[in-house]
């Protein structure tokens, strides 16, 4: 009897607190909204006029940075707010530190630090006009780029975004401040005996070029001065951190003028680590929008910048949710949990993503771009018609149908190491690669000394033509990969086996343990950093290629200031490249987006992520 | 009693020990984190920079130095950091509390469901209701936990939503729901009245209406909410969320923030209670029918005490004790995460932690996980005997 009454109470309980629960859900929520209206609607206006002043910049050595031309006027109303799905939480406000650089800070910090150049979609730069009046390089030797800020540019706390700034990133990223001291001058360790650098830097590469960095002009002009030339200088002092908060953390009180150990040591450890996490006091923006919270394991609110100097971002609020699992973000953006996604692409993904009405997907040829490095360390391999017989005999756009086109039905087979085809120095340089021949590279394979076994592949001295096909595993893509090169290469006489091993990017390939392996390599638009991995003796030049043509033409490349002689360089060390077969790119990764039609102005950008011009995102009329 | 508990609790630390001897062992041979993989990827990678990362994850420093700092950090209660430098301490209280949010008002309504359900189809052994509650349960059962969390988003939150966009409740709908009242109350009166094994067709009919006044009631509640439906007035947000375990902007009011947890808790506990409650109710019933059928519930009979009493008081009281002992010990164990559930709903509890950390083998906070859930696992268990000594009148601890 007990039970039944006890369980009418427990149903009357639990109803009436879901009755009054979703009453009072309404009644916040209609608060929320009504407050979303309130947009300031004014602002907008009143900067577009400012963006229009269009300042040619003087240049020198032949680049062309003209500032002014970026601000293309987009639609859509001010005001409103859009949720992205971060599929990694934000970790630190510093993205330029060893242990904390991550491409979920980019994301974030895409809209909140300044810098003097913006990457766009096609890998080409373009001033940042809102903070910068001009950009110029006034010698090239020894090259001097001085930039000249605009006096409006201030952080969110209205302190200046000036040279300090500049300052402190280069000091940071120059490499030379060493490692930590400790009290009796001997070198500092850490636990297990290592020397702990002062500048935890991510990288040096640039900066460790720079000179000096000198201030004048009531500090809103930088000359740097390079000891060596550095043609890639645009890719430098992007994400600006405010010099004014580290000056007020560690007591220093003018960083540029900094030279005692003791100061430069605190300034280093500011930098390296009092940027975790977020910390309202710290973390201001330069940009659009500031960072009004973060609630670890949910959510990062970005807030317009109300200090901003420029044209603001149309959005009142961008709202960063974490959803981990990629699987996941269809369903939240049909549910409206999230307007904006940007999952790796699969084609279960895509498929349930185009099932969804209300929804804009879209694929887009990635940064990242896959090939096989062929290790000449190989007694096989070391024979250029080895390598060239296997460009011959695999089908590229066989390998591009079957595993990319799903994807995207404009993908294409890549055939340049250096662009990739959005940009506008894009050539296909593959020549008698393009296509797959089997009787050529059986040709080539005879011409080596080669002779056909009884089982079908081709034999030397007694030894059968077989390599290993190194891969990363699990990735079914890759093993996909391997398994139609095996097969075409059969064909042509060579015995191709899987080599799959989970810890292969991070051991093997570092230590030359590999045949051939199948990777992939990051198209930056900062092309002297190929340097390194095609150069004999370059640091990741893992492949034992040697070709001494290549170092004269990258030092050339890397000296040459005009952008058209530049590319024509590049596209001459690639076509060697081809030549020599030393590696055989293959296709892009693609990259996703999504989101929904109450949002506008959505667009890809590889390098900076889909967040790269959130401040034109708009809640769509 | 207590010196049980406390060589229980001792013993617990050389178990501690050797689960964070195996575990340091297999992290430590997870091979290299992500992060430092990903560093090494990057074009021109700086020397400098991957031998920062080299030495933060200790990676060559000798294994058994490696676990003495480990041991003489956990000891006093640091778990290091992660590869982020973010302390790994924070993020798993964050993520256990998430976890106990979660599982607290899943677990109490799965075991309440569980013991209500089993206790009925025990007592009304192969009625209708029986069958009914034995088949969802097997089904629910059988159901892998992923495909369910699956078809309540797809199916049930998202088209909720699209619906409660222009709400809008058809004559079908309607007429279904007056019918459903009207059998319910019926049923629960007839059910009611074997006890007394009375037939008043007065009462049944009395038992329908109030069904339907039931139905109505409800029906009138949701027209009443939806009339200042949110979504009236152009808010995108929809009403139960398919991820994350908080709105974006917490309200302060504690009324206004329990709604806000509510809605985000709807979807992964309906999976988890979904699941949880097949279990118990089999669970219950089965250790129902077995004190029912047993000798001093025959005596109890015998003696002439009613059949309310024998059931409540003999029989059920016996038959929970079994019962405890698995909710004790589950509860030590789904501390480590419902790592489907919260990675479906993107809640960043402790499976989403677990998770998380495997993939990026991210050894801090996978030691951190591991200790913290052998820890509940071995108190949960102290619970269990600790419970089920004092509901057994035989069974002594010392």
């Amino acid at each position: 009897m007990s039970i039944t009454r006890r369980s009418k109470f427990a149903a009357l309980a639990l109803g009436l607190s879901l009755v009054g629960a979703a009453c009072s859900s309404d009644s916040k929520e209609v608060s929320s909204t009504s407050k979303d209206t309130t947009a300031p609607a004014s602002s907008v206006a009143s900067t577009e006029t400012t963006a229009g002043s269009d300042t040619t910049v003087p240049t020198t050595g032949g680049t062309d940075t003209t500032v002014g031309g970026t601000d293309t006027t987009v639609g859509g109303a001010s005001g409103g707010t859009a949720t992205y799905a971060a599929e990694q939480e934000f970790t630190a406000y510093n993205n330029a530190t060893a242990d904390q650089v991550l491409f979920a800070n980019t994301l974030v910090l895409n809209m909140v630090q300044p810098g003097p150049y913006i990457s766009n979609p096609d890998l080409t730069l373009t001033p940042y006009t809102d903070m910068m009046d001009s950009i110029e390089v006034t010698s090239t030797d020894p090259q001097v780029v001085v930039y000249k800020i605009k006096d409006s540019a201030v952080w969110s706390d209205g302190e200046p975004i000036d040279c300090s700034d500049f300052y402190l990133a280069w000091l940071a990223q120059n490499g030379k401040a060493g490692n930590q001291k400790a009290a009796d001058g001997t070198e500092a360790k850490d636990a297990d005996g290592n020397p702990i650098p002062i500048f935890n830097a991510a990288g040096t590469t640039g900066y460790e070029d720079i000179s000096s960095v000198e201030c004048a002009d009531n500090d809103k002009t930088v000359t740097t001065t390079y000891s060596k030339t550095y043609v890639d200088y645009q890719g430098l002092f992007g994400g600006l951190i405010p010099a004014h908060v580290v000056e007020k953390d560690t007591g220093v009180a003018d960083i540029t003028k900094a030279t005692d150990p003791a100061d430069i040591a605190k300034i280093g450890e500011d930098w390296s680590t009092g940027f975790s996490g977020f910390d309202a006091a710290k973390d201001l923006s330069g940009a659009w929008y500031t960072i009004d919270s973060f609630t670890p394991g949910e959510t990062l609110i970005l807030k317009r910048n109300e200090k901003y100097y420029g044209t603001p971002g149309k959005l009142d609020e961008i709202v960063f949710r974490l959803v981990p699992d990629a699987a996941q973000q269809p369903a939240a953006l049909e549910n409206g949990d999230v307007q904006v996604i940007s999952p790796q692409p699969n084609p279960d993904l895509l498929a349930q993503l185009q099932a969804i009405t209300g929804v804009t997907t879209e694929v887009d040829q990635g940064v990242t771009f896959e090939h096989y490095d062929f290790n000449q360390a190989n007694e096989f391999l070391a024979d250029p018609n080895v390598r060239k017989a296997f460009a011959l005999c695999i089908d590229r756009q066989e390998i591009v149908d079957t595993l990319i086109t799903p994807l995207n039905p404009d993908a294409t087979v890549l055939n340049n190491r250096m662009y990739i085809p959005t940009s506008p120095d894009y050539k296909d340089n593959s020549g008698d690669y393009a296509k797959q021949d089997i009787a050529a590279a059986k040709a080539l394979l005879e011409s080596s000394g080669f002779t056909m076994g009884s089982d079908g592949y081709y034999e030397k001295d007694g030894k059968q033509l077989t390599f290993r096909l190194g891969r990363r595993d699990p990735n079914p893509r890759r093993q996909s990969t391997n398994e139609l090169t095996a097969a075409a290469c059969k064909e042509a006489g060579m015995n191709l086996t899987d080599d799959p091993a989970e810890d292969f990017n991070a051991v093997r390939l570092p230590a030359s343990d590999y045949d051939v392996a199948l990777f992939a390599w990051v198209a930056t638009p900062f092309l002297s950093s190929n340097a390194s991995i095609y150069v004999p003796g370059g640091g990741q030049n893992w492949n034992n290629y040697s070709d001494d043509k290549l170092t004269p033409l990258f030092e050339q490349a890397n000296k040459e200031f005009d952008a058209k002689k530049r590319a024509d360089l590049m596209n001459q060390i690639d076509t060697i490249l081809w030549d020599d077969m030393a590696t055989l790119p293959l296709f892009q990764f693609q990259e996703l987006i999504s989101y929904s039609d109450t949002i506008q102005n959505v667009s890809y950008n590889g390098p900076l992520g889909v967040t790269w011009d959130a401040q034109n995102w708009a809640v769509a009329s | 009693m207590l010196q049980f508990i406390a060589r229980r609790l001792l013993i617990t630390i050389p178990l501690l020990f050797l689960a964070s001897i195996i575990t340091f062992l297999l992290v430590a041979n997870l091979g290299i984190p992500q992060q430092l993989e990903n560093a090494m990827s990057k074009p021109n990678a700086s020397p400098a920079a991957i031998q920062s990362l080299r030495n933060q994850f200790e990676l060559d420093t000798p294994l058994f130095t490696r676990y003495t700092h480990w041991v003489s950090h956990f000891v006093r209660g640091d778990f290091g950091q992660d590869g982020q430098r973010t302390e790994v301490r924070g993020d798993i209280w964050r993520a256990i509390q998430v976890t106990l949010r979660l599982l607290v008002f899943a677990q109490i309504m799965s075991v309440v469901l569980g013991i209500i359900v089993g206790l009925i189809s025990a007592i009304r052994q192969y009625t209708a209701f029986d069958y009914l509650t034995t088949g969802m349960a097997f089904l629910f059962f059988s159901i892998p936990t992923a495909v369910l969390a699956g078809f309540l988003k797809v199916y049930g939150i998202v088209e909720f939503n699209r619906w409660a966009r222009h709400p809008t409740i058809s004559t079908v709908f309607l007429i279904g729901m007056l019918v459903l009242g009207a059998l319910c109350g019926f049923a629960v009166i007839k059910n009611r009245m074997r006890f007394s094994d009375r037939r008043e067709p007065k009462r049944l009919l009395m038992g329908a209406a109030a069904g339907i006044g039931f139905a109505v009631g409800a029906l009138l509640v949701f027209k009443f909410v939806w009339d200042g439906n949110i979504y009236r007035k152009g808010n995108p947000k929809p009403l139960i969320a398919t991820i994350g375990q908080a709105g974006d902007h917490l309200p302060d009011a504690f009324f206004s923030r329990m709604q806000d947890y509510f809605w985000h808790l709807l979807g992964p506990s309906m999976t988890l209670i979904l699941v949880g409650f097949a279990g118990y109710s089999r669970y219950m019933r089965a250790s129902m029918l077995d004190t029912m059928n047993s000798d001093y519930v025959r005596t109890a009979r015998s003696k002439g005490v009613s059949e309310g009493r024998v059931i409540m008081k003999h029989a059920f009281r016996n038959a929970l004790i079994p019962l405890t002992t698995a909710v004790a010990l589950d509860f030590g164990a789904l501390l480590s995460g419902a790592i489907i559930t919260e990675r479906i709903f993107a809640w960043k509890g402790m499976g989403t932690f677990f998770s998380e950390a495997l993939n990026l083998k991210e050894p801090k906070p996978l030691m951190a996980f591991v200790m913290i859930t052998a820890l509940m696992v071995v108190l949960f268990n102290v619970v269990a005997d600790v419970l089920y000594a004092r509901l057994d009148p035989r069974i002594r601890l010392d």
